[in-house]
């Protein structure tokens, strides 16, 4: 989880009805990594995004995979957005802009 | 508290029942990724699928969303329809392993300011496979099924 974003993101998933919706795309995405359907969507190159839609809401959360060592696939939260209508509006296309310009570097932690 | 702290606190903290439900939600996955994509292969859209097992398609995409429940039935519709050999291999789990990870972001071009954003991040779960189900087109050339 990026942590410009973690209050707005954990505030979102801290609801049931979409942490219901969260584990159901996690769990499809670490079963078959890579595999892209309705609710996690290639934006482009490794920027994916979570769909989480209809039931009354509509939003996204911009995401970045990243493989470490060819074994570890990570989708790293990034960005949230609230979508009004189908079209990419300014402000989603910005923080889809500047997740381009991110790099995330995954480490164990020392002393494990 | 910090970020990995509150994740746990909201993902950890699952009662019984809670964990049931998300075990069939997984279960349910399963199914639909290796079915989604055998029809992805062919070229076949939720659409089409839904015509040939006659379901509408807004209630084909609700359960591939997890927003419908899937039953057995349907999996045999779309079985017969997509002409697809579907074994299920089923282990007793040996292991859990919890691997802590750190997540460090950085802008690309404006690297010095964001140095301090380093925090730690979740521990990741390695979660051995209990319950696969691989996807196979009958009588087809190519190996398809997932390891």
């Amino acid at each position: 989880m990026d942590i410009s974003e973690e209050d707005e993101l954990l505030a979102f998933l801290s609801n049931e009805k979409h942490k219901k919706k969260f584990n159901y795309i996690v769990n499809r995405i670490l079963e078959q990594s890579f595999m892209y359907y309705d609710d996690y969507e290639q934006i482009e190159g490794n920027i994916t995004c979570m769909r989480f839609f209809p039931n009354g809401i509509n939003v996204r959360i911009y995401c970045k995979e990243i493989l470490i060592n060819d074994e570890l696939f990570c989708v790293v939260m990034s960005k949230i957005a609230h979508k009004k209508t189908r079209a990419i509006g300014k402000i989603i296309q910005s923080k889809i802009d500047s997740l381009k310009t991110l790099t995330y570097d995954i480490k164990k932690e020392d002393g494990n | 508290m910090e970020i990995k702290d509150k994740f746990k606190a909201l993902f950890n903290s699952k009662s019984e029942e809670e964990l049931i439900i998300e075990d069939a939600d997984i279960l349910k996955a399963n199914y639909l990724s290796e079915i989604e994509r055998i029809f992805r292969f062919e070229g076949i859209n939720k659409k089409d699928l839904a015509n040939k097992i006659d379901v509408s398609p807004s209630y084909l995409t609700q359960v591939f969303r997890g927003d419908k429940p899937l039953n057995f039935i349907t999996i045999a519709k779309i079985k017969r329809a997509l002409n697809l050999d579907i074994k299920v291999k089923v282990n007793v789990i040996s292991e859990v392993k919890v691997i802590p990870y750190k997540v460090t972001s950085m802008q690309q071009t404006d690297a010095v300011s964001y140095n301090d954003t380093t925090k730690e991040f979740q521990s990741l779960k390695l979660v051995h496979s209990d319950f696969k189900v691989a996807t196979n087109l009958s009588n087809n050339e190519y190996n398809l099924i997932a390891s």
